[in-house]
């Protein structure tokens, strides 16, 4: 199975630091043009919501795209807030096609409809849905009692359009016990994969989900479960769980960028070195994953162009970050954890080393 | 369809269910890993939990990595393996009871 950082859909692929898998490894560059969304979800790790304004300008993107193309990137996955309240996405997904990216979207679902995914989807390889669970549980978490009914509609259109689509599940203390039932909702419609993300508290989570973290032995039974289910649904859809195993990286330290410096200097690329960019809907650029302290941050589109930032980044940072990197290696390796949530051990632990 | 699972939800969920228990599962379906095909778990005892069964079913690839699994555990107690297929099996089934 698989990890990711925030809950982004890697257009269908697997995650550069989980998938131990042979195949080449997506690098990849994850925006967030706009915090405006239709919801205002109790999980949200980016506080969107229909009143936040933040919004990118799309020749930044039309930047960063053509720069990180050039650093060696393959893929773009844009999120938000939701993504098709971009007036723009349209055409940034078309520039990032032209530039040989591959393309996935994050979206509530709800929004598919009046032609909009229509106006996408040929600039479009991937979708991920977010699906919290039965139908009470999901508009519970989306805080809109007709969140599930509008996903089914945006499920459908996307379904209609012949669009590649995953269903990504948030899991919390208590959704372990619904895994079963949005594995089977995903055969029903038709999903080509199921992503488990362990809930962040980042966000509009950060203050009112602290006791809905899943606990260090729910992360495991949601994992056996999730193997189950994989094992069962093999035919159907992928089951990605955003969590790596201990022992996968004991045995390879630079699933988490923690190789000594002779292995990690063999790199070609700046992708290669740093798999996955993510630019925040200020403009940041931080490394890894939204949210990751902006002490290690690459730069930001309104101060320079990411190809301009790139290279002091690389000489002055880059050993820093992985030194942090090194850092929560040696912490997970002392631990007897079987599971480990990556992406949110190393944010964490990247606002706790500021130097 | 989903109902199939509520048995392996319900035992997992059980309160009396050590953190070591999940862990050894996850040793033991990860080492199989892409072997997998199907996989269960079930509590042992009668009044409270005091172990758990998995029930696996993996290609025969996954043989070798259950038999290093078996010699590294030591909280394995019992082990029941089913060849399946006449002459040369190509899938087995095993249960594997966890103390």
């Amino acid at each position: 199975m698989r990890a990711s950082g925030c809950a982004e859909l890697e257009v269908l692929a697997p995650d550069p630091v989980a998938d131990t898998g042979s195949g080449p490894t997506p690098r990849i560059l994850q925006i967030h043009p706009t915090l405006r969304c239709n919801l205002r979800c109790e999980h949200c790790y980016s506080s969107s919501g229909p009143e936040v304004a933040t919004t990118l300008d799309v020749e930044h993107l039309r930047g960063v795209l053509t720069d990180a193309r050039g650093l060696g990137y393959d893929t773009v996955s844009v999120s938000g807030g939701e993504p098709m309240l971009y007036r723009e996405l349209p055409a940034v997904l078309r520039f990032a096609k032209s530039l040989g990216l591959r393309t996935g979207l994050t979206s509530n679902g709800t929004l598919f409809g009046r032609d909009r995914l229509e106006r996408v989807r040929e600039h479009l390889d991937g979708l991920a849905i977010s699906v919290d669970g039965p139908p009470d549980v999901h508009n519970r978490m989306r805080a809109s009692s007709r969140a599930f009914d509008r996903l089914l509609a945006g499920i459908a259109t996307a379904r209609d359009a012949g669009v590649p689509f995953a269903f990504i599940h948030t899991l919390t203390e208590g959704s372990w016990r619904h895994l079963p039932w949005v594995a089977e909702f995903a055969a029903e419609q038709g999903a080509q994969l199921l992503q488990i993300h362990p809930l962040e508290l980042f966000g509009r989570a950060e203050t009112g989900m602290r006791s809905d973290v899943p606990a260090r032995d729910t992360t495991g039974r949601a994992y056996l479960v999730a193997k189950a289910l994989e094992a069962r649904y093999a035919c159907s859809f992928g089951v990605q769980f955003d969590a790596l195993l201990r022992r996968d990286i004991v045995a390879d330290p630079e699933l988490v960028y923690a190789a000594p410096g002779d292995r990690a200097s063999r790199a070609n690329t700046a992708a290669e070195r740093l798999g996955s960019l993510v630019v925040e809907a200020d403009g940041t650029i931080v490394p890894i994953t939204y949210g990751f302290s902006r002490s290690y941050a690459i730069g930001n589109l309104h101060d320079a162009r990411l190809a301009q930032s790139w290279p002091a980044w690389e000489r002055e940072q880059l050993p820093r970050f992985r030194g942090l990197c090194r850092g929560v290696f040696d912490e997970i390796s002392s631990s007897d954890a079987r599971l480990v949530n990556w992406h949110d051990l190393i944010v964490a632990r990247s606002h706790e080393h500021v130097c | 369809m989903a109902g199939e699972f509520d048995g392996m939800v319900t035992a997992l969920g059980r309160s009396g269910l050590a953190e070591e228990h999940i862990n050894e599962m996850i040793d033991v379906v990860s080492q199989l890993g892409e072997d997998t095909r199907r996989f269960k778990a079930f509590p042992k005892g009668q009044f409270g939990p005091d172990g758990i069964e998995v029930h696996t079913v993996f290609e025969r690839s996954g043989l070798e990595s259950l038999l290093r699994l078996l010699t590294e555990s030591g909280r394995i107690d019992s082990v029941e393996i089913f060849p399946r297929g006449i002459l040369d099996p190509e899938v087995f089934s095993a249960r594997i009871g966890l103390r």
